[in-house]
């Protein structure tokens, strides 16, 4: 969790996720907490996309919901 | 092909200046260091063959210098670069000296270009101005996470690393930067930059630099210069990924033991012929895996082990005693201030100085956790000298 920065709004979340099928990449967490008690290890996510400043869409990690 | 022993350390220096040096150019920096390292082996330009540099091009550098260098480095994998000109270079020089080639008598061009090894200053660590700090820290977020997250407490004694360090040093030396003793709960106290690393639990962002010249053992026993040698007795370099998040483990570095391994050091000293220890250390958590990594201590053990003191001047292993990089000085890449007090230490000429140092082991990272560098330094006597 990140508490300074000039680019964005502070704080935000840093994480390495596992795709299932098995690669490793860095991704924000949104939609939790950035706390440490709420970004636990191993949680269960899915991809989002979140335009950046280049329009372009960023991939970003949300908590998975039960019913998808 | 074994280095050791073969070649020495006879000058080591930093610039004149080092903390805030607003009105030096990175080239400037370099310059004063080099000529200060030549100038503590006794030597003057005129007797540079070589030269190595990480960042800035080794070619500006020499010119600058006047040096028209036969040996050229510019190995650039991060922080931990200078430790790994210092191995090419002994490589270069330890492969030339099969032929005695180190005699100044020699000139036939094969033995030309290899006596021109002899010599040659490691010039490193130009000035870093922009605010990297932040960013580091954020970089450095996984694998500073992973162990925390083992349950076992680690992050009071990774917090403690730095405070331990500096209260260990209750005569620093003149020129770190932050000279008062740093407890445990001032690092807490300090704002959070990245959980879990607190400001204090992150290096320093300084001007300064520093130098090295290097030579065969042949030579520096024939022309002895005004400081006592530091032989290399081993050398180690790996790199594992270009990305933190890509480490094979958060908790091991990779590179940390393959550079070390027995495999490529070749030198046939051990963690218990280790008297004094720098770790480079970036960020408060990294003497933790230079410990375990290195096999000074087990898995998990090294919180406790640097808890217990062993690791304070006093203790069987002093870590950092200049400082480190989160007290004493970080140019952006701060390697080369490991080889610097290790070679201090091993002269006796440290401001912290441990007493008895025979052998000393610098571990460098490169980037964050993408690279890293081994050296085992000795006096004389443990060189067989």
């Amino acid at each position: 969790v990140r508490h300074r920065g000039s680019k964005t709004e502070v704080p935000y979340a840093i994480a390495v996720v596992e795709l299932s099928e098995g690669p490793r990449m860095l991704t924000n967490i949104v939609g939790v907490d950035n706390t440490p008690e709420s970004l636990v290890l191993d949680m269960d996510l899915e991809v989002d996309f979140e335009p950046n400043a280049a329009t372009r869409r960023c991939p970003c990690s949300g908590r998975r919901e039960r019913a998808r | 092909m074994s280095v050791k022993g073969a070649v020495a350390i006879i000058g080591a220096a930093e610039t004149e200046r080092i903390g805030t040096v607003p009105e030096l150019s990175a080239l400037e920096l370099h310059a004063d260091a080099a000529r200060r390292a030549v100038a503590d082996a006794g030597l003057t330009m005129a007797d540079v063959d070589g030269v190595a540099s990480a960042g800035h091009s080794p070619t500006a550098v020499a010119h600058y210098l006047g040096v028209t260098p036969t040996y050229i480095d510019g190995t650039m994998v991060g922080g931990c670069s200078y430790l790994l000109h210092v191995r090419h270079a002994a490589a270069a020089i330890a492969a030339g000296s099969r032929t005695s080639c180190s005699s100044p008598t020699a000139s036939r061009a094969g033995h030309e270009w290899a006596h021109r090894l002899g010599s040659g200053p490691l010039v490193a660590a130009g000035p870093v101005r922009a605010p990297v700090r932040h960013d580091r820290a954020t970089h450095d977020v996984p694998d500073g996470r992973a162990p925390l997250h083992e349950g076992d407490g680690t992050h009071p004694r990774a917090a403690r690393v730095g405070g331990r360090r500096a209260a260990a040093l209750v005569v620093p030396g003149p020129r770190a930067k932050f000279r008062d003793l740093i407890t445990v709960d001032d690092v807490f106290a300090s704002p959070m930059i990245a959980y879990p690393m607190h400001l204090l639990e992150c290096c320093l962002v300084t001007d300064g630099g520093g130098a090295l010249v290097v030579t065969s053992a042949d030579r520096a026993r024939a022309m002895p210069g005004p400081k006592p040698p530091v032989y290399v007795l081993g050398t180690g370099e790996a790199s594992e990924t270009p990305m933190v998040s890509m480490m094979e483990d958060f908790t091991s570095s990779k590179a940390f033991r393959l550079s070390s391994s027995a495999r490529v050091r070749r030198g046939g000293l051990g963690p218990r012929d280790i008297d004094h220890l720098m770790i480079y250390d970036a960020f408060a958590h990294l003497p933790i895996y230079g410990l375990e990594d290195l096999g000074f201590v087990g898995r998990g053990e090294a919180g406790a082990f640097i808890e217990e003191g062993h690791t304070s001047p006093g203790g069987r292993l002093p870590l950092n005693t200049n400082g480190g990089g989160l007290s004493y000085t970080h140019t952006g890449m701060y390697g080369m201030f490991l080889i610097l007090e290790s070679v201090r230490q091993l002269r006796g000429e440290a401001p912290a100085q441990v007493p008895d140092v025979e052998v000393s082991l610098a571990q460098g990272v490169g980037g964050m956790f993408m690279a890293a560098g081994t050296l085992i330094l000795g006096t004389g006597a443990a060189a067989g000298a």
